[in-house]
């Protein structure tokens, strides 16, 4: 057990516990509560530890952080926990420390998130704060459902770092627990104790860490947050000085605006890939719309083409408010040089077809404009997969080509979905039908192939068992058709057209 | 087949191998380069039967024409068949307008002699070969297609080798054989009959009666030319 809930902890759940105790722990409390005053019952919701999944919604916090500081980063350490915030100078545009604090604490709250706060002038005196500063005595914190759990905040506003961090515990100083085990069996409790040791007597025994560790908690040694860099947006809004009813005039402006926007992203060598439009009306709902865009691009005639179809499509509800532009996914802009004759090797990769996409993918939607992958799959219909061009298909690209299996023709390319019953009005004993209907004509079977037996496995929620044979009628036509073993029914797959 | 042309391939009732040849066609297009394009009006194309048929799937734009789960579907459901089938001629159009697409394979439901002409036009401003599977019914429709072919199933192969000493689930050839009908050709010679074969195994097709097929389309390409000239 990693981290626990308040609810768990209050039934008797710690962390470091082995789950199967967990478990253990919370039956027996689910039995004891099952007396008629309680109706619900305790049950053990478990979570698998996912380091890297903690550390990107640190991050996230860490780019929410940026309201209360210019400067955000996370802890140097293994497995980050900490946020630090250099506030120099910050504080008083929010009052003072304490209501600074206040903000700060309401702020994790209402994002339903327990916070501990610690604010000195050292990073070290304010993370040993933060973990073991007053009120606050190294209780784990998790982000509670009930959002409840608020431990105050130690915060040290006059003082220097040193007494802040007199009377806090060795651990607070972020050194290994072997070196913390080290100095408390030597009788050291507080860093006050350690700081009353001689300097070279320490740095002898245990390293240079401990010293440095020590420095930097009372403001020795310098040091330094690596930020973190919010993430660049890109945008471009125009708020009209009355409601603008003219559709005319918010094309044009829209126009303007992607101009700019593409301007703005050229100078930073980014591309455009997906562009989100907002056009908030008067008294109506926001109109919404997005174009995506298969390789970056900071041709505004080209976006301005696709944006055009779109808007055209929407009706203006009302007189526009407000209008607006995103580029929500943007990449690198790879720089090509144009060449001088038509080059004899014409591929997917060339502007040209990235146009052509781009264009038919606004008309029709994303989802329609694809590049079909194999698939190792025995089930016919799921034999592909349909990968989207636009937003960055190509970098799927690489992927190795599955290579078909089997023979030239055991395939029909056209394949109905979902199958077609079949007419069926003779069948060979254990055998393919010889003669059935199919769109009104009867169809004598001259020449068969199979069966060939596609079953898929027991996990498949719709599992499929099924016997298919490649037919050739009396004319020469050829279909592929099954019989369904569970419904016992022939069923017409495929049509080779 | 000369860059910059439509060729029509009609085929007789289902199951004749019509879309086939004009995959074989469109992948022998882009031999010399270029983009495949395959607009899929009814969501039926299988890429897995086309990979097999030696069609590369990673240099194939497929384009699904048929609205099924669309942003706009409020906008779409009013008249769904009929935006389909406009949308389905207007990503044609656009397909065959773009200079680096070698062909495009599409399957058009209805074409006006409008909507040909200007697929013509687009298909020879840009020099792309446009391959339009359609049903034989379309015979009595204009064309603005360079080629007009009618693909129907010859038959099965006359069993003239051993079959008594095979099981009968094993077939005794491994040929498909397809009947094509010259319907129109411009500035060529019609009604001419043409009877292939497909190899099974290797994918070859060779003719059977009536000559060479790839001579007589190759006369009939010049013969295209000189009459363009």
């Amino acid at each position: 057990m990693l981290a626990c809930s308040r609810a768990a902890r209050q039934l008797g759940v710690q962390v470091d516990l082995p789950v199967a105790e967990a478990t253990a722990l919370l039956r027996r409390a689910g039995g004891a509560a099952t007396g008629p005053s309680s109706s619900h019952k305790a049950t053990l919701h478990l979570e698998t530890h996912d380091p890297a999944a903690d550390r990107i919604a640190l991050v996230k916090l860490a780019t929410w952080c940026h309201r209360f500081s210019p400067l955000v980063g996370l802890e140097a350490a293994a497995a980050p926990d900490t946020l630090l915030l250099n506030v120099t100078g910050v504080t008083p545009l929010f009052g003072s420390e304490p209501t600074f604090v206040e903000q700060v604490t309401r702020r994790f709250q209402q994002q339903r998130l327990g916070v501990r706060l610690g604010l000195s002038d050292t990073v070290g005196a304010a993370w040993a704060l933060a973990h073991f500063g007053p009120g606050n005595h190294g209780e784990p914190i998790g982000a509670e459902f009930n959002g409840a759990e608020f431990n105050g905040a130690g915060a040290n506003s006059s003082g220097s770092p040193e007494i802040a961090v007199e009377r806090l515990p060795l651990a607070a100083l972020r050194l290994p627990d072997e070196t913390v085990d080290i100095l408390e069996r030597l009788g050291l409790q507080q860093i006050g104790q350690l700081r009353e040791l001689p300097r070279v007597e320490l740095e002898s025994r245990f390293g240079p860490q401990l010293l440095r560790r020590l420095d930097q908690a009372v403001g020795g040694v310098a040091e330094l947050i690596q930020p973190i860099q919010p993430p660049q947006e890109f945008t471009a809004e125009w708020l009209f000085e009355y409601p603008m009813p003219q559709r005319r005039v918010v094309e044009r402006l829209l126009r303007q605006l992607v101009e700019q926007l593409c301007f703005t992203l050229a100078e930073q060598g980014r591309g455009m890939l997906r562009l989100e439009g907002r056009t908030v009306c008067q008294d109506a709902a926001t109109l919404r719309w997005e174009v995506g865009l298969f390789r970056p691009s900071t041709d505004a005639e080209h976006i301005w083409r696709l944006v055009e179809t779109q808007f055209q499509r929407l009706s203006l509800p009302g007189p526009a408010i407000r209008v607006s532009l995103c580029a929500s996914h943007h990449a690198r802009l790879q720089v090509r040089q144009q060449e001088l004759f038509d080059q004899p090797q014409r591929n997917v990769d060339s502007p040209q077809i990235a146009t052509l996409v781009d264009c038919l993918a606004s008309q029709l939607g994303r989802a329609a404009v694809v590049r079909c992958v194999l698939q190792r799959d025995a089930q016919p219909e799921r034999g592909f997969r349909d990968v989207p061009l636009v937003d960055g298909g190509l970098r799927g690209r690489t992927a190795a080509a599955q290579q078909p299996v089997g023979g030239l023709l055991d395939r029909p390319l056209q394949l109905l979905d979902p199958p077609q019953l079949l007419e069926v009005l003779a069948v060979a004993p254990d055998g393919p039908p010889l003669r059935f209907c199919y769109l009104g004509t009867h169809h004598d079977v001259a020449r068969q192939w199979g069966p060939e037996r596609i079953e898929t496995g027991w996990w498949r929620q719709r599992g499929i068992r099924r016997d298919y044979y490649r037919v050739e009628t009396a004319e020469g036509r050829r279909f592929w058709l099954f019989r369904c073993l569970a419904e016992r029914r022939w069923r017409l797959h495929g049509v080779f057209d | 087949m000369s860059r910059g042309s439509l060729v029509e391939w009609l085929g007789d009732g289902p199951g004749c191998g019509a879309g086939m040849l004009a995959l074989r066609a469109a992948r022998e297009a882009c031999r010399e380069g270029g983009a495949l394009v395959v607009i899929d009006p009814q969501g039926h194309f299988y890429p897995p039967a086309a990979a097999a048929w030696g069609v590369d799937l990673q240099n194939t734009i497929v384009v699904r024409t048929a609205p099924r789960q669309q942003s706009q579907g409020a906008r779409q459901n009013q008249e769904p068949q009929n935006t389909g089938r406009n949308q389905g001629q207007w990503a044609l159009d656009q397909a065959l307008r773009c200079p680096h697409v070698a062909a495009v394979v599409a399957w058009p439901q209805q074409l006006d002699s409008r909507a040909f002409r200007r697929l013509q036009l687009a298909a020879e401003t840009s020099g792309s070969v446009g391959l339009l599977v359609r049903s034989a019914a379309a015979q009595r429709e204009p064309s603005w297609a360079d080629l007009r072919l009618l693909v129907s199933p010859a038959g099965p192969t006359a069993v003239s080798d051993n079959r008594n000493n095979r099981s009968p689930t094993e077939p005794a050839t491994w040929s498909w054989r397809l009947r094509i009908k010259l319907l129109r050709c411009r500035g060529g010679a019609t009604q001419r009959t043409v009877e292939l074969e497909i190899d099974e195994r290797t994918g070859d097709i060779h003719a059977t009666h009536s000559g060479n097929l790839a001579a007589q389309l190759a006369d009939s390409a010049v013969d295209s030319r000189q009459a363009r000239a």
